[in-house]
């Protein structure tokens, strides 16, 4: 009987902790920074105005100086965005979309390639809005 | 001297228990954080919305991690996760997630080798079984 005990407050303690690091911590980090995106792009759209150096018109030689990863900018359908704080939390890896910072119709067609259209509303919302591609 | 060997699977099988747990309440927390890594074949394989698939795949990670957890079917659960593993590293490919998730994996499927341990419940009713048989 002792041993079963052993076992089961292993699993009550290893259940509990992943729970508790899970729900409570790191990954609400994580789930809020959707939210976050979405409130930084919303405030990006609304200073267009007021901000024509990063709102406005930007034209492909513009776009593809922004082609690494630690300043990526890529243009999906004739909207420029900045995904370059958002390249480290890619699930498949900053690697997938570096070769394609600084890009407007190769980064749409890998994108569309790899996710259809099922990660539009995503990307849109963890980039920033740049502009509209001349 | 204690003889720390009798603890070593039993150390592996809670971490790796742990992993799939966290991965798996993650998805269930948030599944709109992991329906990027969802391929695309298996969206138009099975007719329902992404979010549900991962809460899904979300809750086969959680339950068989808890079973790997308790050592309850230890080497079904373990064979299942591997497979549910190397499948994941198919997915997200070469590149630093996908080489930890591989060795990940063969972590999972060294515990489906050596089968159950001293400490798995496994073991505790095979041992309650022989008593029965003697008995």
């Amino acid at each position: 009987m002792k041993k079963i005990w052993i076992i089961f407050i292993i699993a009550f303690i290893a259940v509990n902790a992943v729970a508790f690091s899970v729900f409570l911590t790191g990954n609400s980090q994580q789930g809020n920074s959707l939210s976050n995106a979405i409130n930084q792009q919303n405030k990006t759209g609304n200073s267009q105005d007021n901000n024509p150096i990063t709102s406005g018109s930007i034209s492909s030689s513009e776009l593809s100086k922004h082609s690494k990863q630690s300043d990526c900018w890529i243009s999906y359908k004739g909207k420029v965005y900045d995904l370059t704080k958002w390249l480290p939390k890619h699930p498949g890896s900053a690697a997938a979309i570096a070769p394609y910072c600084g890009t407007s119709s190769e980064f749409e067609k890998a994108f569309s390639d790899k996710h259809g259209t099922s990660q539009v509303q995503r990307m849109v919302a963890e980039g920033i809005y740049k502009g509209e591609l001349k | 001297m204690m003889n720390f060997k009798k603890y070593s699977p039993l150390l592996l099988r809670v971490g790796i228990s742990m992993v799939f747990l966290w991965f798996g309440f993650s998805q269930i927390k948030n599944p709109s954080n992991w329906t990027g890594m969802m391929p695309e074949y298996i969206q138009s394989a099975i007719s329902l919305p992404p979010n549900t698939l991962i809460y899904i795949n979300g809750a086969f990670e959680i339950m068989f991690a808890v079973l790997l957890l308790i050592g309850f079917f230890t080497r079904t659960a373990s064979l299942l996760l591997t497979l549910h593993l190397f499948h994941i590293v198919t997915i997200v490919g070469y590149g630093a997630v996908g080489a930890r998730d591989f060795a990940l994996a063969l972590a999972t499927f060294s515990i489906f080798l050596r089968g159950r341990d001293e400490f798995c419940l496994d073991e505790l009713l095979a041992e309650k079984r022989n008593k029965k048989k003697k008995g």
